[in-house]
């Protein structure tokens, strides 16, 4: 008898567990085990995606993913770090083809979602990565590249404790917008230059934290910076160096207004200075990406 | 819809073998993380509070804080290493060694607790905070201060100079400590310690 429960079981368990990795509905992804899929070779995505657990994206994979795909991460913390188990780790490399009006969403499969339901999409000593359109919530960090090149182009990154993460990458990232974030970008140069141009950085507690061996490769330019709680930009403890980042609006033209929003040497004078003048003298006009993404 | 290449209808089974084979446990790191043990009082809950943000905000290193009802449990867990960094107080370590001391003025009670931890128990205690602990009937238990697993400040060497400026710019004393925990008394402790460390510029 108990053979034939189990015969029985074990098949239906298989169904349910395709389900949820292939876009059923999801009441089930708090009961079951995580899954973790591998993919080798070249796969694409496309509709709705949902999953539960860590999808790896192997050193011979390429994972392509299809305007208008939104892919949900379910909310499960086994290891109760306070942070969703919920990623997709990139080994190889990863093209996300969003458009304006048909963007990707990576979200949370929470109906009530909140920062950190799921992990990240992590991309690390891959081959590297090309996101266009898309939008990145309710994340522990959106998106963490590291020694990887890569380029990311009209992302809304919204609603994860970090937004963009980013170490020892050489990525660009442009017509953007990183906002109610907890830190909207995080980042740690350690040698390799990296292209923040053309975005909004708003709403955040910290828009900018440089937190350790920046060097002043990286370009800032262009970017909107106003209304970040706690600051504009924050240095760590151990940023001795200065960080140029003239060229950009910075939510006012009174100087002491500016320097107020910025956490650096000026404070605490072990630190190195945030180097924002010449400052733009007006909010330069970008375009209205966040409300297309987002609708 | 999901679609691989080469992929038949045998999936679904292929994904639960794949699911039941793998471990469970591939848990990806999110960063550094340090664990500080603190005890169920009003007064180690701020100063746990203050230490924590101060990490977090400046280094932007995960701090767990983790409460204990006993000294003797978290002591455990220090020597065990499962707590990497808590507050203790001059008068009892010195008592925990078998010392006496109230043969020693302030100062050598501290240069003697601190030899002492360092050489038997691989613990670093950091500057003194300024306050003074009390136990259960308001009696002193000597001067606080942070200690640290050397094997923590080997991975976090920048530790000390930075928690030594609660010591030395601020001085949490004893009546802006009690000011403090009067506050988290109404406002929570976490956003009352935040305010206290961005009032004093330290985040």
């Amino acid at each position: 008898m108990t053979r034939r429960v189990i015969s029985l079981l074990f098949p239906l368990l298989g169904v349910v567990l395709a389900a949820v990795e292939y876009g059923a509905p999801h009441a089930f992804g708090a009961v079951l085990p995580p899954s973790i899929r591998i993919i080798e070779g070249s796969v694409r995505w496309s509709g709705d995606v949902v999953i539960n657990g860590v999808v790896v994206v192997r050193d011979s994979g390429r994972l392509e993913i299809d305007p208008g795909t939104t892919v949900r991460f379910i909310r499960r913390d086994d290891d109760g770090d306070g942070i969703g188990d919920g990623e997709i780790r990139v080994e190889g490399s990863i093209r996300v083809n969003g458009t304006i009006k048909r963007p990707v969403i990576f979200t949370s499969a929470s109906t009530d979602p909140a920062p950190a339901d799921w992990k990240y999409v992590m991309i690390n000593h891959a081959h590297g990565a090309e996101v266009s359109n898309a939008v990145f919530e309710y994340a522990f960090s959106g998106v963490q590249i590291h020694y990887t090149r890569g380029s990311f182009r009209g992302i809304v990154f919204r609603h994860n404790i970090d937004g963009f993460r980013f170490s020892t990458a050489p990525v660009i990232l442009e017509d953007s917008y990183i906002v109610q974030n907890d830190n909207g970008i995080r980042f740690e140069e350690r040698g390799a230059g990296a292209k923040i141009v053309g975005n909004v950085i708003s709403g955040n507690r910290v828009g900018v934290f440089a937190v350790v061996k920046c060097r002043g490769l990286t370009e800032f330019r262009n970017n909107i910076f106003e209304d970040n709680s706690s600051y504009n930009v924050k240095l760590g403890d151990m940023q001795v160096e200065d960080l140029p980042m003239s060229g950009n609006w910075w939510g006012s033209v009174n100087r002491s207004d500016i320097v107020s929003s910025i956490f650096d040497g000026t404070v605490e004078p072990a630190m190195g200075k945030v180097i924002f003048e010449p400052y733009l003298q007006e909010r330069p006009v970008i375009r209205d990406l966040l409300p297309r993404l987002t609708q | 819809m999901m679609q691989k290449r080469g992929v038949h209808g045998a999936l679904p089974y292929l994904l639960l073998v794949a699911a039941l084979a793998v471990p469970s446990t591939v848990h990806a790191c999110v960063g550094r993380k340090l664990v500080l043990g603190a005890l169920e009082d009003a007064r180690q809950g701020m100063v746990s509070r203050i230490i924590s943000i101060l990490i977090h905000e400046r280094t932007g290193t995960t701090v767990e804080v983790k409460f204990y009802p006993s000294k003797e449990e978290l002591m455990e867990k220090v020597l065990k290493g499962k707590v990497d960094l808590y507050v203790d107080y001059v008068d009892t370590a010195l008592k925990r060694l078998n010392d006496d001391p109230g043969s020693l003025a302030g100062e050598e009670r501290y240069r003697q607790v601190k030899r002492e931890y360092d050489e038997e128990m691989n613990l670093v205690w950091l500057k003194p905070l300024g306050f003074e602990g009390r136990n259960g009937k308001g009696n002193s238990m000597g001067f606080a201060a942070v200690v640290v697993r050397k094997g923590t400040l080997k991975k976090f060497p920048a530790l000390p100079r930075l928690l030594d400026k609660i010591g030395t710019r601020v001085i949490l004393d004893d009546p802006l400590l009690d000011s403090l925990v009067l506050k988290g008394q109404s406002v929570k402790p976490a956003k009352v310690a935040r305010e206290f460390l961005k009032e004093k510029k330290l985040i």
